[in-house]
């Protein structure tokens, strides 16, 4: 059964989230990686920020939707 | 030798990083920063780089976009795709644009001037910007 295709609009504010994410963690690798400390925490923080406005963009986004929470599998980050 | 680098993306902290870090494990000056595709475009014609450091993702202009419109004046400057997606659709497009190679975000510093270094040592032994496509991938 063929999965069901993303609107346009939703593709692209997850592409824009993903890009957001990726490039706040990058800053934050790089950083720890020159010793700049305060600066990777704050690139963290404000990642972390973006991260958590997904869920909410993408609820707006589909307010009719039903939210579910059950994930596909476990969270990937381990002690 | 010290190589010109203009480093264009939107995130000024990785920006600025990559101005701190370039010098610090290579041969290389970043001579100017864009903060969109549009102002890559403005700073490679103003400043004519061995090298652009580019972001793909972007407002105004995508990197792929800059790039494609940077090879209507200069055929010379090596442009690096420096991003976050690891699509390999974007990768093949990059290469059809006149990408030398291809870096995904998260690559270690002293891995990214290495690389950046073998690019521009393919340039001095006369291999054209863009060769058969991408020359060099992270991903």
């Amino acid at each position: 059964m063929p999965r069901p295709r993303a609107d346009a609009s939703a593709t692209q504010m997850i592409l824009q989230a993903n890009d957001d994410i990726v490039q706040g963690l990058a800053a934050a690798k790089m950083a720890l990686e020159l010793g700049e400390t305060e600066m990777a925490q704050q690139a963290v923080e404000v990642t972390l920020i973006t991260a958590k406005s997904i869920v909410t963009d993408l609820i707006d986004l589909d307010p009719q939707h039903d939210l579910h929470l059950t994930r596909s599998h476990s969270s990937l980050i381990r002690r | 030798m010290t190589y010109r680098v203009v480093v264009a993306d939107d995130t000024a902290p990785i920006r600025l990083l990559l101005s701190m870090s370039l010098p610090a494990y290579g041969p290389f000056e970043v001579v100017a920063e864009a903060v969109d595709g549009a102002e890559a475009v403005v700073k490679v014609r103003k400043h004519q780089p061995d090298l652009l450091l580019l972001d793909l993702s972007m407002p105004v202009m995508d990197g792929l976009a800059a790039a494609e419109l940077i090879r209507t004046f200069d055929s010379t400057v090596r442009i690096v795709v420096f991003t976050g997606f690891e699509a390999e659709d974007l990768r093949g497009r990059a290469g059809r644009v006149g990408v030398s190679a291809y870096v995904e975000k998260g690559i270690a510093l002293d891995e990214l001037a290495d690389l950046l270094g073998g690019v521009m040592s393919a340039a001095a032994r006369g291999f054209g910007p863009t060769g058969d496509g991408v020359i060099e991938d992270t991903g």
